[in-house]
């Protein structure tokens, strides 16, 4: 997370994955509202729904966490609105576990996890590792 | 007064939703997909076939596969054929159902991002929302470019 300081991180679960996110990004969490399916979209980019009057595309964590289930985004429960430097993109989510302070858990930088893309930073608490997503970093990395 | 300048149709294809200035509109035809003529092979990629226009055979498009959508259409299916003017002459773009032609008011156009498009898809990037859904605005000439026109 380029050795930001991040005070609190908050968990989640999708499908049989889990994950984290820097509080700090997340603008707000909501429960999945209509997701339209929309042409041309980048790969990754599972369709946009209307937040606050606006657009916002859906980010399909599914293949970042190494799931196999498709259409995971679509059916998840809630979508996480998060401030990427591209501008909002929705991040589905099933359950929001916890908030927790960074000095909670400890953060892991690990050798590229197999299976998983771009994700080297594990944030563990009470034993459990959540990865911790750079979703700036991983935009970058969504083919045209 | 409503006028047709100030008027847009929405319609569908692969499950997206579009909309189209009136104005950019010359006339809607429902016929079978199998009434297009067609002469393979179809040198032009994205091209479905073509259809007697008032005494002219004029092209007919598949934005859907020139946008990658999941759907093609099928041989024997009903398809809404709209013809829209060209930069040499009119041609034709496939829908599979429109939903209707609302007053410019009822449309608002919203700000994204342009990164969220493929560039290699899609050149042009501008949403508007229709009944709180986005959809993909489009003008017949820029449409036209997908398939080279200047």
């Amino acid at each position: 997370m380029g050795g930001a300081v991040i005070p609190k991180i908050a968990l989640f679960t999708l499908g049989d994955r889990c994950f984290s996110l820097a509080v700090e990004r997340i603008a707000h969490i909501l429960p999945m509202v209509q997701v339209f399916p929309f042409p041309a979209l980048r790969q990754g980019l599972t369709g946009l729904f209307v937040d606050q009057d606006g657009a916002v595309p859906l980010f399909d964590l599914a293949p970042i966490l190494g799931s196999e289930r498709a259409s995971l985004a679509r059916m998840s429960r809630y979508l996480v609105i998060y401030g990427a430097e591209l501008g909002n993109i929705g991040l589905p989510a099933d359950k929001v576990l916890q908030m927790v302070g960074r000095d909670q858990g400890k953060l892991l930088e690990t050798a590229e996890i197999p299976g998983k893309m771009n994700l080297t930073t594990i944030f563990v608490v009470n034993g459990v590792g959540y990865p911790l997503l750079d979703v700036d970093a991983l935009l970058t990395t969504l083919p045209d | 007064m409503l006028t047709p300048l100030g008027m847009k149709l929405v319609f569908r294809l692969g499950g997206a939703g579009f909309v189209l200035p009136v104005s950019d509109l010359i006339e809607v035809n429902e016929l079978p997909a199998d009434a297009l003529q067609v002469s393979a092979p179809q040198e032009e990629s994205g091209l479905l076939g073509s259809f007697l226009h008032r005494g002219s055979l004029i092209p007919v498009r598949d934005l859907g596969e020139r946008l990658e959508l999941p759907r093609p259409l099928f041989p024997g299916e009903q398809i809404t054929l709209l013809v829209l003017p060209g930069a040499d002459a009119p041609w034709g773009l496939a829908a599979e159902r429109i939903e209707g032609v609302f007053p410019n008011e009822h449309f608002r156009q919203v700000s994204v991002s342009e990164w969220i498009f493929s560039r290699r898809i899609w050149p042009f990037a501008q949403i508007v929302l229709w009944k709180n859904e986005p959809l993909l605005h489009c003008e017949a000439m820029t449409l036209e470019r997908l398939w080279g026109a200047q």
